[in-house]
């Protein structure tokens, strides 16, 4: 009985123990490496949204800064109301660095001028306004006497008067006049430059676990291929009759968003940029957005007003999952 | 995190040696009987071996550890690792997944019969642990796949405490006897919280959380911060440094009765674990949290002025709530039995229910067993229990009892696959109980039919 019995359990114990799989040591759990998401995650974050009125977009000093708005309304004042072709933009570039699409819009211009009154004293005024100075010393100098008389009667006359005397004058003298005018817009209409927009960045207050969470497990910048890795991308969108070029970058980091064409009443997607753990800190620390931005066309068809505003948000995209 | 669930762990590794299992309902000879019904007594008095003289476990879900845990590279893991595939990590889960275990480790037991071989009493100290997890299937999603979610009902409690118990079984006539057990508790430790509502969004607009729930803990001291707007929290990087032993006094009842209908027939009946532990003011802490984060960007309007958004998850902390002490029921269990024998009781039929009420669900367990007793010194059982929907089990039980040992063994884990520490790896239920005690004094005299 006694060698039956320690048969039997012999018999049981041999069972329990073969079944025992020693890879499931309790003892030994891998507990590291938890993530939220995996490989193929990707999760995106707002970051922050600049926006920016007409009073933060104007010339450069040599324009004494003048606002977007005061820049639209010089501008307008050389336009023709139709323009050649019929298009329905004005390309700022070229009446910098095209003189024969310069030379078409001034055209187009003294057409309308030769025929529409109100377009004539427009353009006066506006000369008498900003260049009259200059227009007087043109006048006595050209080798025409009526000119020489009609620039002492412009000296100290109203501008509404002056005006007036200008219109005809380009009635019966477009030659000389004409001349006169298109130097004249060359102030107004060639080499537009835009003051950069800097933009504070203040510190976003995010914990640090969140920060780990975000960078601790990055590929470094040499994998091409990176599964975990860190992205800004966004948006761009205008209110303004414009097209600009922004090259936007944030201080003290690599960030350089890119050149991005925002065009009128458009959004305008901001493409990924690949960024690192450092970059990512100076973001949440506070830094400043700088921006270059220069005019490309001009829609006068389009109205905006004081509310009109150019807004741009940056986001993050993370790949890979989210260390915990 | 990481913390709470090593403490899951842990208490998985301390029931892994033993839990209360339903094939030893029906065997006679074993001292760790009455503890199903204290109505039941050995054959003999008896002295249990110090510490291993009565160790049960059980675990009771509907996951088992292959649900959770997978080999990665030539090592354990568990499925939150970042490595193991979210299908893979998914596939075992259900909407609501949960996990029970309790445990119990004799310290000092002993008890005899009374002159007329029909009373018995016996006295326990015993070493108890319980503990609970529930977590939904959303949030292993969120943590896989980082899908946003709202994973309420998230929480996990564990318990420990010393019982002290005498127990007195005694016949009203016959064929009726009634046993009731009283137990005085000495808390050790408890570990509790529960997410009421957990939210969690991380989108491209907006990321947000939300979570509403409740944290007890007692015996052991957690660290407190101060979070970013000023409000105290707990935290419990250290926790577990400092004890306040005794946390806490309960008082538990047992009361059970076993009827012999027919000489062959007897039916059987318990309810368990009524009472409760007051855990102390001084030895426990609460906390509390119902709040929201939320970042939306910062957002620098055209006036310069920029918003100033935050997102500090220690906002979710549990705050340091109010605490006047924790009074909480024991878990309860009612135990039904029934068995038929045959040829002088050599052969048993029996049938057996128990339901048990743990902190996130009633488990409820049948049994079916045949029992054998070829001789008074011998007796061997086979069972097969169905628990509640979740999964189904076989079991084996041996009770060697010559007038010099009583040696018990009783397991559902005999072919299954098991860790080291016996804990299954595929079966989501588990019971084994082992006990050694040294028989002394006079046998009962309680059945009609005795087995020569």
């Amino acid at each position: 009985m006694k060698r039956f019995l320690l048969f039997v359990l012999s018999a049981a114990a041999c069972l329990q123990v073969a079944c025992i799989n020693e890879q499931f040591d309790l003892t030994n759990i891998e507990s590291d490496g938890i993530a939220i998401g995996g490989d193929e995650s990707e999760f995106l974050m707002p970051l922050v949204t600049v926006k920016f009125n007409s009073g933060d977009i104007c010339q450069n000093v040599e324009h004494d800064y003048s606002s977007i708005m005061e820049l639209r309304e010089q501008i307008n004042i050389w336009l023709p109301t139709t323009l050649p072709n019929n298009a329905n933009y004005v390309d700022i570039k070229a009446l910098s660095n095209n003189p024969t699409y310069l030379q078409s819009i001034m055209d187009a211009l003294f057409a309308e001028m030769h025929t529409d009154k109100a377009k004539r004293l427009e353009v006066a005024s506006h000369v008498m306004t900003e260049f009259r100075a200059e227009l007087i010393e043109q006048l006595s100098n050209s080798g025409n006497a009526t000119l020489k008389t009609a620039s002492s009667q412009l000296i100290n006359t109203s501008i509404a008067n002056g005006a007036e005397i200008l219109a005809q004058l380009f009635v019966s003298y477009p030659n000389e006049i004409e001349g006169i005018l298109q130097d004249m817009s060359a102030e107004d209409l060639i080499d537009i430059n835009l003051e950069n927009i800097d933009t504070e960045i203040p510190a976003l207050d995010i914990s640090e676990d969140i920060e780990q969470m975000l960078t601790e497990n990055l590929d470094p910048s040499s994998e091409e291929n990176a599964v975990n890795a860190l992205y800004l991308f966004g948006e761009t969108k205008s209110g303004f009759p414009f097209q600009f070029r922004i090259r936007p970058t944030i201080e003290y980091t690599d960030i350089d968003l890119g050149n991005i064409l925002i065009d009128s009443n458009t959004t305008t997607p901001i493409d990924d940029v690949r960024i690192y753990r450092e970059d990512l800190q100076t973001l949440f620390n506070g830094s400043q957005l700088v921006m270059p931005i220069s005019l490309e066309r001009y829609y006068p068809n389009e109205q905006f007003n004081d509310n009109s505003e150019i807004s741009i948000s940056i986001s993050l995209r993370k790949t890979g999952g989210l260390n915990i | 995190m990481k913390k709470i669930y090593t403490l899951l762990f842990a208490a998985l590794l301390v029931v892994s040696a033993s839990a209360q299992n339903a094939t030893s309902y029906f065997m006679e000879g074993s001292v760790a009987r009455s503890q199903w019904n204290p109505a039941f007594a050995p054959n003999r008095g008896y002295v249990n071996i110090p510490f291993i003289g009565g160790i049960q476990a059980d675990v009771q879900g509907n996951i088992a550890l292959d649900n959770f845990l997978t080999m990665q590279n030539g090592k354990l893991t568990t499925i939150l690792n970042s490595g193991v595939p979210a299908s893979l990590a998914l596939a075992g889960l259900d909407d609501m997944n949960r996990i029970g275990a309790g445990a119990k480790l004799d310290l000092i037991g002993f008890g005899a019969y009374t002159k007329n071989k029909r009373n018995f009493w016996s006295v326990e100290v015993n070493m108890r642990v319980n503990a609970d997890a529930r977590a939904p299937y959303q949030f292993f999603d969120f943590v896989k796949n980082g899908n946003s979610g709202n994973f309420a009902n998230l929480g996990m409690s564990l318990d420990s405490y010393i019982e002290t118990s005498f127990s007195y079984s005694f016949p009203i006539i016959d064929k009726l006897y009634l046993g009731v057990r009283g137990k005085f508790l000495v808390g050790a430790a408890r570990v509790a919280f529960n997410f009421s509502d957990f939210e969690a969004y991380m989108g491209a607009d907006r990321w947000y959380a939300h979570t509403a729930g409740t944290l007890e803990v007692s015996g052991l001291v957690p660290g407190t911060d101060v979070s970013s707007d000023g409000t105290r929290i707990y935290n419990f990087d250290d926790m577990g440094e400092e004890v306040k032993v005794p946390a806490g006094y309960g008082f538990g009842v047992d009361i059970g009765a076993t009827y012999d209908i027919l000489p062959e027939l007897q039916l059987s009946l318990s309810v368990n674990d009524i009472g409760f532990m007051a855990w102390s003011s001084e030895s426990s802490a609460v906390g509390k949290v119902d709040e929201d984060v939320e970042f939306t960007g910062v957002e620098i309007g055209t006036d310069g002025e920029a918003t100033q958004p935050s997102l500090d998850l220690d906002e979710l902390s549990f705050a340091v709530a109010d605490n006047s002490g924790l009074t909480k029921a024991l878990r309860a269990s009612v135990n039904a039995g029934a068995e038929y024998s045959i040829l002088n009781r050599r052969i048993g039929f029996g049938l057996f229910y128990s339901a048990k009420f743990w902190e996130y669900k009633t488990r409820h367990n049948l049994t079916a067993s045949v029992n054998f007793r070829p001789f008074k010194w011998l007796h061997a059982s086979g069972s097969f229990s169905y628990f509640g929907g979740d999964s189904t089990a076989a079991g084996v039980a041996l009770n060697i009892c010559p007038g010099f040992i009583n040696l018990f063994v009783a397991t559902d884990l005999l072919l299954c696959e098991k860790t080291p520490q016996w804990v299954p790896i595929s079966q989501s239920n588990m019971n084994i109980t082992f006990g050694m005690a040294v028989p002394l004094g006079r046998r009962g005299e309680r059945h009609l039919t005795k087995i020569k």
